[in-house]
């Protein structure tokens, strides 16, 4: 008995760690798809790929390129309501520019410091609201540039897996249908582009002209840390900079939160909701395309086409299994 | 009809440049300094099937010159292959790969024993190995002669020699499936498609072997098991059996 | 009595300057030679204190042509030593200082030189001022009446100094063992060498600090001599003269005129002649790989290992020693070839001299080098390519440091943390000694033997047809073996394939005899070739067949029988001279039918 637990002991991490034949990956990996686990099936099927048997890799390509596609959509779901994005980015804009339209004229020519010093605390609140946007836009660009990636190499494997086999009609239909998707992904990440252009730019106006105010206060009305302000925004400068203790310094500053003025304070919420309600159409805010954006790998086409046209979704995956 | 077919071949043969000619003219321009028109040269004399050990090593420096390092060491092995005693090949080959970075070819011991003589010469000992034993075993009884010792004897060393080359020829076999990845980052594809998922890429100059063919793709593996399918013009083998 | 004559010699000049100066050198008077031996201590003249104007310039009595003759400056008055005055020029008259200052008891300091006239005849010095503490001191005018030479007396011979070295080509870099001879003559002899200067020439002069006594043959007479080693490292190829300027002690005899009388011991700047040689360059090629500039003799040491067996990552010292006679302090370290298994690092080096006399270059230095094995299992030290080049030989030495067998075990200890390993390799880097780096080889001069293929011909269909060959020529010669043995074990079948051949020539004679309708030819060739068609069927030869014995075999055949006996009785008949009518045309079937039913018995 001992012998034979020994043996067993033996030869199990033997087994285990056995190769598994092209077959077994591309079936394990299909079992996978089905069961969400997009990670492990895309390793699995791209070994069942990379195996070189022709019959395994045509199919393989196939189900790759669904698990990609699947991977781009899990990904685009972090990326929150779209046109919500886009207007919260055009209201920062539209408050930076009404700020820099009403105060650039008193760092310019002013000398009273009260007025500075308002200028300067509405000034640190609009960018605050384009940092905000910033930081949003820059998490979607990197949340788009990931989608796009595995959507575009999605592609590739539908294409794929057609060149390889001519007469792989749903290979070429998905392979279409997930160009769609890139090209409204796009579509989007243009609007968005442009959107932080606006941003950044309003950004480096807002920063030089706090910069000419900062000047303008005297010392002994700045407090400690106002000089590192400017370099608050700057995500690089953040990074170089651990040791700010910003629950200490941040309450020192001139236009900390509590110092803003009620009044200023109201402005900019009645400002950034009317821009806000502004951008939509109907004046109601516009949704993100997820909600109307029907699931291609849970709905699998049946008749060729999803209600909607554009919104098609590729072929269910191949389940054939040895 | 066809004897004008024939004319016209016959004037072009007469027109073609003797490969010599061109070998000349492209030492001169590399003299001149004008790589370009050197490596044109020679390449012009490798199309036309015509390979030679100097012919090879200049194209090789023609190519290097002109930045092309992925064809100057396609070249340079190739002219390796012709004389594999020449010491300045050697020696450019070694220049080529510590100034690209590439690692030296993973050579089986068949392999570096075949890279001591010329293919040729080896099928040339070989077949004088293996026949001139055979011969002196059998000729004397198929002649009536006696079996003297001395044919035993260098019966012996025959088949000695004989077996002396049996590993040089199968590390040549293996050796036939070496190629150079000619352009930089050469990608090799997980399929052997144009839009096949790129791996990994190849810098130019590095040696791969060819383990499978479809189509218009190779399946090749370098150094460190890196391994796809690369497009038959970003690769070539150094010498093909076919 | 020698202290008070003394005097008078010293007073005697400045008693002189009293007396109005002769424009033009006045007859020496002729001079007693003195009898006795003056031999004077080397010490500052006791002078008279009062002296005119605070300096008094006096030369010794006694001066003769081409011999040495004091001359002295005594300044009062000055409380330190200073630079002696510049003398001004007199025409006939050389001026030497001889030592330093000196300052005497009474408060004065004396100047001392000496004077080389070159001719007889009376020498003024004219009056100088000399700036000295604050002031201008005037050195009065001093004069000196000049002798003849006495008979057989020898101009003045000064100390010879020449630069001695080999005789032979040098190569740029080469570093030249050489030494600056100084050789006594009967008027100077050197004492010490205070300061080499002022070295021309397109070399680099290093002087060593010691210097030693030499005996040197000059025109076949043996003297002693001063040699100062230098070493001469040439820069530029081509001719080449080297020369330097030397301050030198001397110690000069017979001065002041006394043969054998006064030694000075005096300080001469002497400027050494130029030395002629000729600088090759390195030749360009035999050069070996880890060449690293040491020109000379050398012979390198076996390396040194620190250990034969270490773990991967643990350091090791790597030491390796050249001794010879070279330019050993200008040669780097050899460089270390970029190795996958060894981390490498600069080697240090250490010169020891040997401090031989005899041979001034012998030195040694040894490079360290340290290096840390990267993987477990090396099993040897890199090679390192090492050579130098010999300018007697005129060619370059290989010294390549062999491999030291070395056992690398698997680390025991954890890696350490990537920025230690890799701070040495950056310093290594920035210092490191240059490397050699892999270069672009030219042109091939030949195109060589053209082919047009480069595969190998084992995969060629000629390639394999050719293989056939030789398995076809053996076959056939088993083949012909084999045919040889069942022939020789089966008689009857040459037998019966003889006799068919000549059965058909005989058929054929026949054919022919038929056309043409010649009777006796045809039964001749008839009668034979029914002979050699029967003949296997019988142990007779064919020729020796009888007509008989010929119907025996047909009997089973009505009709060949008939024939032969037909033909057999025509031809027996033609023998003996009957004609019978015979149509040899009509005869042919049958005979052809006979022929064939005997082959086919046979």
């Amino acid at each position: 008995m001992i012998r034979l637990f020994a043996i067993s002991a033996l030869l199990a991490p033997a087994l285990i760690a056995a190769p598994q034949t092209p077959r077994e990956l591309y079936n394990n990996g299909l079992n996978k798809l089905r069961a969400g686990d997009l990670k492990e099936a895309e390793t699995m099927l791209r070994d069942a790929a990379n195996s070189g048997q022709d019959h395994i890799i045509t199919p393989a390509l196939y189900n790759l390129g669904h698990v990609r596609f699947s991977q781009g959509k899990e990904t685009l779901k972090g990326e929150g309501n779209r046109q919500q994005m886009l207007d919260s980015a055009a209201a920062a804009t539209a408050v930076a520019e009404e700020v820099l339209r009403s105060k650039k004229p008193i760092a310019e020519l002013s000398t009273n410091v009260q007025e500075l010093i308002e200028a300067y605390m509405e000034g640190r609140a609009a960018r605050k609201q384009l940092r905000a946007s910033h930081e949003a836009n820059t998490r979607t660009f990197d949340l788009l540039g990931t989608a796009l990636a595995k959507w575009r190499r999605s592609v590739g494997d539908f294409r794929s897996a057609c060149e390889l086999e001519p007469s792989d009609a749903d290979a070429a239909f998905n392979a279409d249908v997930v160009e769609r998707h890139i090209k409204e992904l796009l579509k989007f990440k243009e609007e968005l582009e442009q959107q932080a252009a606006e941003v950044e730019q309003k950004r480096a106006e807002l920063k030089k002209m706090m910069g000419k105010l900062r000047g303008k206060i005297p010392d002994e009305m700045m407090q400690e840390g106002d000089g590192e302000e400017e370099d608050e925004d700057s995500d690089e400068e953040k990074g170089k900079k651990p040791k700010d203790k910003p629950g200490q310094k941040q309450e020192q500053r001139i236009g900390g939160e509590r110092e803003i003025s009620p009044e200023m304070g109201k402005w900019l919420k009645e400002t950034m909701k009317q821009r806000t309600m502004n951008v939509g159409p109907d004046g109601q805010p516009n949704g993100g395309g997820d909600s109307n954006e029907p699931d291609p790998l849970g709905q699998p086409r049946r008749d060729g086409r999803f209600p909607g046209g554009q919104q098609q979704a590729p072929k269910g995956k191949k389940g054939k299994d040895w | 009809m066809k004897t004008l077919f024939l004319f016209l071949l016959a004037c072009a043969a007469a027109f073609a440049e003797a490969p010599d000619d061109r070998f000349e003219k492209a030492k001169r321009a590399m003299s001149d300094s004008d790589y370009g028109e050197a490596a044109y040269q020679l390449r012009e004399l490798v199309s036309e099937s015509n390979f030679s050990h100097g012919a090879l090593h200049n194209l090789g420096n023609a190519e290097w010159k002109v930045v092309r390092p992925g064809h100057a060491i396609l070249a340079w092995e190739r002219a390796a292959l012709i004389n594999p005693r020449d010491t300045n090949t050697a020696a450019n080959l070694a220049f080529a790969r510590h100034k690209a970075e590439l690692p030296s070819p993973a050579l089986s011991w068949t392999e570096s024993y075949s890279t001591w003589l010329s293919p040729n010469v080896w099928l040339a000992a070989a077949s004088l190995g293996f026949w001139g034993g055979v011969m002196l075993l059998t000729l004397p009884r198929l002649l009536g002669a006696r079996r003297a010792d001395w044919h035993q004897g260098i019966a012996a060393l025959s088949l000695t020699a004989f077996l002396f080359t049996i590993p040089a020829l199968f590390g040549l076999s293996r050796r036939g499936n070496l190629g150079v990845a000619l352009e930089d980052a050469t990608p090799l594809r997980l399929t052997p498609t144009r839009e096949g998922e790129e791996l990994v890429k190849l810098p130019a100059g590095e040696l791969a072997r060819v383990e499978k063919e479809r189509g218009n793709y190779l399946y090749v593996r370098a150094d460190g098991d890196r391994a796809g399918w690369v497009r038959r013009e970003e690769f070539e083998r150094i010498w093909s059996r076919r | 009595m020698k202290r008070i004559l003394f005097n008078l010699i010293l007073a005697a000049p400045l008693l002189a300057q009293q007396s109005p100066v002769a424009s033009d050198p006045a007859p020496a008077p002729p001079r007693p030679v003195p009898a006795p031996r003056f031999v004077l201590p080397q010490q500052d003249p006791v002078l008279p204190l009062a002296l005119n104007g605070g300096a008094a310039a006096s030369f010794d009595a006694g001066a003769r042509v081409g011999r040495p003759v004091p001359f002295r400056i005594t300044v009062l008055g000055l409380t330190r030593l200073l630079d002696s005055p510049q003398i001004p020029e007199v025409e006939g008259l050389t001026f030497q200082t001889t030592g330093r200052p000196s300052m005497t008891g009474d408060g004065a300091i004396v100047f001392n030189y000496i004077a080389i006239p070159s001719r007889v005849g009376r020498f003024v010095v004219p009056s100088f001022e000399f700036p000295a503490g604050g002031r201008n001191i005037t050195i009065p005018q001093a004069r000196v009446d000049v002798a003849d030479a006495l008979p057989g007396e020898a101009r003045y011979q000064p100390l010879l100094a020449s630069i001695d070295m080999p005789k032979r080509d040098f190569y740029v870099g080469e570093t030249i063992p050489a030494r600056i001879l100084f050789i006594e003559t009967p008027d100077e002899t050197p004492t010490y060498v205070q300061h080499v200067a002022k070295t021309s020439g397109s070399v680099v002069f290093r002087v060593e600090n010691m210097h030693r006594s030499v005996e040197v043959e000059v025109e076949g007479a043996k003297r002693r001599a001063i040699a100062k080693p230098v070493q001469i490292t040439p820069l530029k190829e081509g001719p080449t003269d080297v020369n330097c300027q030397v301050i030198v002690h001397v110690q000069k005899r017979d001065v002041g005129g006394f043969r054998g009388g006064i030694n000075m011991q005096g300080q001469s700047t002497i400027d050494v002649p130029s030395t002629h040689f000729n600088v090759l360059p390195l030749p360009t090629t035999g050069r070996l790989p880890g060449f690293t500039g040491a020109i000379g003799q050398f012979a390198l040491s076996a390396p040194k290992v620190s250990g034969n067996e270490v773990e991967m990552g643990e350091p090791i010292t790597l030491a390796i020693s050249l001794t010879g006679e070279g330019n050993l302090a200008g040669v780097s370290a050899p460089e270390l070839p970029d190795n996958a298994d060894w981390q490498t690092y600069k080697p240090t080096t250490d010169l020891a001299a040997a401090n031989d006399e005899d041979a001034p270059l012998l030195a040694t230095k040894t490079f360290t080098y340290t290096l840390v094995p990267k993987r477990a299992g090396v099993r040897a030290t890199p090679a390192i390519p090492f050579s130098y080049f010999d300018p007697v030989k005129a060619q370059f030495i290989d010294v390549t440091i062999p491999p030291q067998p070395m056992k690398v075990t698997a680390s025991t200890v954890p890696e350490p943390p990537a920025v230690a390993t890799e701070k040495p390799k950056e310093e290594e880097e920035a210092k490191g000694p240059k490397r050699i780096e892999p270069a672009l080889t030219g042109l091939a001069e030949s195109s060589g033997l053209w082919t047009h293929s480069l595969r190998p011909a084992l995969w060629s269909r000629w390639f394999l047809a050719l293989q056939l060959t030789p398995i076809v020529f053996l076959a056939a010669l088993w083949a012909r073996r084999k045919s040889r043995e069942h022939h020789a074990a089966n008689p009857q079948i040459m037998r019966r394939r003889k006799a068919r051949a000549a059965a058909r020539l005989a058929l054929g004679e026949a054919r022919n005899a038929a056309r043409l309708g010649d009777s006796t030819a045809f039964l001749t060739a008839s009668t034979r070739a029914i002979r050699e068609a029967a003949a296997p069927l019988d142990t007779a030869q064919a020729g020796s067949l009888t007509q008989e014995e010929v119907l025996h075999i047909l009997r089973d055949d009505e009709r060949a029988s008939q024939t032969a006996r037909a033909i057999f009785d025509h031809a027996e008949a033609h023998r003996y001279g009957a004609n019978g009518a015979i149509k040899p045309d009509k005869l042919m079937p049958d005979l052809e039918h006979t022929l064939a039913r005997l082959s086919a018995k046979a």
